[in-house]
């Protein structure tokens, strides 16, 4: 039987000439994810990964080596594979880091609901799953009514020669519903608030199955109701737009650009740049005064909440837009080495086998005052969106369209009829100075995203955004294909 | 090394598989497939070196069948063998406990006897420890950012009824952009088996003419309708959405922008043809559950819907037969037609409109009615009577297949280009596309 790894020991007794610094970063996941559909069991799936991510420094320069050989004699040879690449790379590196990118920092985190894996899904999961899908199926015309359960259990351990020693512990569940209704050439979709939105830290209550099925039969009859409805009008009108798909409005036009690596260029060839300048962050009104954006490890079931960032930064809560103006930037000890600005502890990885970048954790756009039927009492002429199903921006994050599924003209500050299709689109910071309401917190949603994508070599992450109830003006509004 | 690597995967993969077969119950089938690879990866940014590492990776994906229900779990492959078996009983009496749980599944595939093969493709790869001081020769003063990859990639299956496939290849990828100060940029893969210094410094060489041509002052566009030539890059973009619009199960759920195809509502250009080609050697044949495809199959012919991917679960549950596709129903290796425009003669052809070499960020805006939303990106031009005029700034399209791909399809060249799969997501991908070029008549910008 293999000797367990010790990761403190191994870091701090493992050496090679010429390597100035050793980090060890483990992690372990168990994953379980059940789907059904139409009745059926679909998917029935578990997971298990537990791999080993060395870096080490040497002449400024870290080179990795990702690894699920985990002995001694293995650790020891990807230190080895480690250090020549970084030795081979220093004279040609795109910055000199030292010790301050790696704190030495102590400690545990634990999400706050978190309890053993233990057996994970059971008898009682499986068959409200089944029953959710015929709760979605409202009627023949629902083609499609599937429902997922997904349950992590995550354990990072990391160590460095330098005495860092800390290990965070999260268990997040996730859920989503759809239904898809077809009917004399038209389809329509609807969900539980977009793909895989209900993501926390949570446990298996996550899973409640009166509101669950409660939420399905909602969901069921408006994908029915979607089918008999008008497409949205095309022209320029007041939008309000429901915290789920204001998640993606935050993700794409606030969350990527203010990506320090992005600012700095790392991500030109693939997921792009940014409009964002370095001298922006201080001096540019990014929004209307209402608009307030706070990157927020600290709450309590937020997807992303998290002690300590994958570079080992305790995480803190910082404001990164605060009355409408731009004031930080939401990058690492890496990116702030390399711009000489402040940032957020934002270093993560997907998985034990990719190495740390700047993402998007929980990022928060805070309540304002104004109640929804304040909202829209106040709008003459407008439309109202909720739940995203369509995203698009382009590369240096200006211009985007976005679609959504369910749409409610607004008409002398009453809700109107239902309709169909409605997509919107705009340019980021006329957009945020176009914010004119944001909602209080009885509008306020928290809410994740999962399948967030960057970096080469390519990482998904989920991340966590919350946001109100927010009103927009003039903003381009259009329907669906003739 | 690498192919004594390979051998070693092989053999522990063999192993791991030999002993889970033997393990198993009556009444239990089980198959496995493995994805592993032992890469070197590379990112730099102003041509200088941003990370760069090793990955020494394996996950095999298993499906155990017990008691009509089909049940799936991961777990690692590290190539040492008393771990791995270990982790791999562990995990199979894990999925035993929960399979009472689960239910029945009526539209099961079984695990069943099938044909073997084996392929593997052997490369001569970069060193590692030479590719920064090569980068920093080639770039010189060109801002170049991107990312290589190489290493072994390997896909595997087997199955208790003791099927066995393996496919391996030594490969690599280099993708990146030459940036200009203007942020404007020009884009190129440079992917093979063979690497060579020379032929790397050469295709940075070009990327450094390519990007000279958009020093010239930036057009902006009015939104509009527009004639556009979509280079095979951009072509990949759009054609990348579509990978899994064929699949059966989509068609029947209301999820694939082709309903209308199948329905007779709407048509494409005759002109439009797309298979499954898997005689580009690109990726393996056999599937996630080890049946082998057909090594080419048109999907769309002459406009037409011809066949759809019809997977062993999707042919149970609607009664019709499988075509080989696997559980995803989703393209692996795209072959679309070349037409009759010769390739130099494309800025003739366009005439007066827009070359469109990349594009970014596309995503469908509305399924049903085919379309597709996204940006321009990278070397485009506005052409004015045949020639490049100027680089234009980046504007956003939503515009329908069935008018791109459909009516307003011109012409097709009459050569293409492998357009290699460059996706990292969990491991590096294998695959690609191979593409023409399209004129289209009039394409929708709209901001």
């Amino acid at each position: 039987m293999e000797k367990e790894l010790n990761l403190c020991v191994l870091a701090t007794s493992l050496h090679e000439p010429g390597m100035d610094w050793l980090g060890l970063r483990r992690i372990r996941t168990r994953t379980g994810y059940l789907s059904a559909r139409n009745g059926k069991p679909e998917v029935g799936h578990h997971e298990w990964s537990d791999g080993l991510m060395v870096e080490v420094r040497a002449k400024g320069h870290i080179g990795y080596c990702a690894t699920n050989g985990l002995s001694e004699v293995e650790v020891r040879d990807a230190m080895r594979r480690a250090l020549r690449v970084a030795r081979a790379a220093a004279p040609h590196a795109i910055f000199r880091f030292d010790d301050t990118v790696r704190p030495a920092v102590r400690g545990v985190y634990r999400s706050a609901r978190r309890e053993d894996f233990g057996s994970g899904f059971h008898g009682g999961h499986v068959d409200l799953l089944v029953s959710l899908t015929e709760d979605l199926r409202a009627s023949d015309r629902v083609v499609k009514a599937a429902a997922t359960f997904v349950l992590r259990d995550l354990t990072i351990e990391y160590a460095s020669s330098s005495g860092a020693d800390f290990r965070q512990e999260m268990l997040v569940a996730g859920c989503d519903l759809r239904a898809i209704a077809q009917a004399d050439g038209k389809v329509q979709q609807r969900t539980h608030h977009g793909y895989l939105t209900h993501l926390f830290q949570s446990g298996p209550d996550l899973f409640h199955a009166e509101s669950l099925r409660r939420e399905a039969r909602r969901i069921g009859a408006e994908a029915l109701e979607l089918l008999a409805a008008e497409d949205c009008p095309t022209d320029t009108r007041d939008v309000v737009l429901a915290p789920d798909q204001m998640i993606l409005q935050i993700h794409e036009s606030i969350g990527h650009p203010l990506e320090l690596d992005r600012i700095l260029g790392d991500e030109r060839n693939y997921a792009g740049s940014s409009f964002v300048r370095l001298e922006d962050i201080g001096s540019l009104q990014y929004g209307s005064p209402l608009l307030n954006v706070s990157f927020d490890p600290s709450v309590e079931t937020e997807v992303a909440s998290y002690g300590f960032d994958d570079l080992g930064n305790p995480a803190s809560k910082q404001a990164i837009i605060r009355n409408g103006m731009l004031v930080r930037a939401l990058g690492s000890l890496e990116s702030q080495a390399r711009a000489g600005v402040p940032g957020v502890a934002n270093a993560r990885v997907c998985a034990w086998n990719r190495p740390p970048i700047d993402r998007m954790a929980n990022l928060n756009l805070e309540p304002g005052s104004s109640s929804f039927d304040a909202i829209i009492g106040s709008i003459e002429r407008g439309v109202f969106m909720a739940t995203n199903r369509s995203w698009s921006i382009d590369d240096f994050r200006n211009k985007f369209q976005f679609g959504c599924e369910y749409g409610r003209l607004i008409e002398n500050g009453r809700l109107a009829r239902l309709v169909r299709n409605p997509n919107y689109r705009g340019i980021s910071v006329p957009f945020w100075r176009s914010l004119k309401a944001v909602g209080d917190t009885s509008t306020f949603q928290v809410l994740g995203v999962s399948n967030c994508g960057k970096g080469e070599p390519n990482q998904a992450v989920w991340v966590g955004h919350a946001s109100p109830v927010c009103a927009f003006s003039n903003v381009e509004v259009f329907g669906g294909a003739s | 090394m690498m192919e004594q690597t390979a051998r070693d995967l092989r053999a522990a993969f063999d192993s791991l598989a030999d002993s889970l077969f033997h393990s198993l119950r009556p009444g239990e089938d089980l198959s496995l497939t493995l994805s592993a690879e032992r890469s070197h990866f590379l990112r730099f940014s102003q041509g200088r070196v941003r990370q760069n590492g090793f990955v020494d990776d394996g996950t095999v994906e298993a499906r155990l069948v017990t008691a009509g229900r089909s049940l799936t779990f991961d777990f690692p492959l590290s190539g040492a063998p008393g771990r791995d078996r270990a982790v791999a009983a562990a995990e199979l009496e894990r999925v035993r406990t929960f399979a009472p749980a689960w239910r029945e599944d009526p539209f099961l595939v079984p695990i069943e006897a099938r044909p073997s093969s084996e392929v593997f493709h052997g490369g001569t790869l970069p060193d590692p420890e030479a590719l920064p001081g090569l980068l920093a020769h080639a770039c010189g003063s060109l801002d170049l950012v991107g990312y290589f990859s190489s290493g072994l990639v390997v896909r595997a299956a087997a199955n208790s009824k003791g099927m066995r496939h393996w496919f391996g290849v030594e490969n690599f990828v280099v993708d990146c952009s030459a940036v200009l100060p203007s942020g404007q940029a020009a884009k190129a893969s440079y992917a093979g088996r063979i690497w060579s210094n020379e032929d790397f410094e050469r295709q940075v060489e070009t990327l450094r003419t390519q990007s000279e041509a958009l020093r010239r002052p930036r057009r902006t566009l009015k939104p509009g309708h527009y004639r556009v030539f979509l280079a095979p890059a951009a072509l990949a973009e759009l054609v990348g959405l579509m990978d899994s619009a064929a699949g059966e199960g989509a068609l029947r759920q209301g999820e694939s922008p082709l309903v209308a195809l199948r329905d007779g509502r709407r048509s494409l250009s005759d002109g439009f043809s797309l298979s499954e080609d898997f005689s580009l050697g690109l990726a393996p044949r056999f599937n996630d559950f080890g049946e082998i495809f057909p090594e080419n199959m048109p999907v769309i012919h002459s406009g037409r819907l011809a066949n759809t991917l019809i997977s062993a679960r999707s042919a149970r549950e609607y009664g019709i037969e499988s075509n080989g596709a696997g559980s995803g129903e989703s393209l692996r290796s795209v072959h679309v037609a070349p037409g009759h425009l010769a390739p130099d003669s494309v800025l003739q052809a366009l005439g007066t409109g827009l070359y469109l070499a990349n594009l970014h960020y596309c995503n469908w805006s509305d399924v049903p009615g085919g379309r597709i939303t996204g940006m321009t990106r990278h070397a485009c031009f506005w052409v004015e009577n045949g020639e490049l005029v100027a680089p234009i700034s980046d504007m956003r399209f939503d515009d329908s297949i069935y008018s791109f791909f459909g009516s307003n399809l011109e012409a097709v060249t009459a050569s293409g280009e492998i357009v290699p799969e460059t996706s990292t997501y969990e491991w590096r991908s294998l695959g690609g596309m191979s593409l023409p070029g399209m004129l289209v008549r009039d394409f929708a910008l709209t901001l």
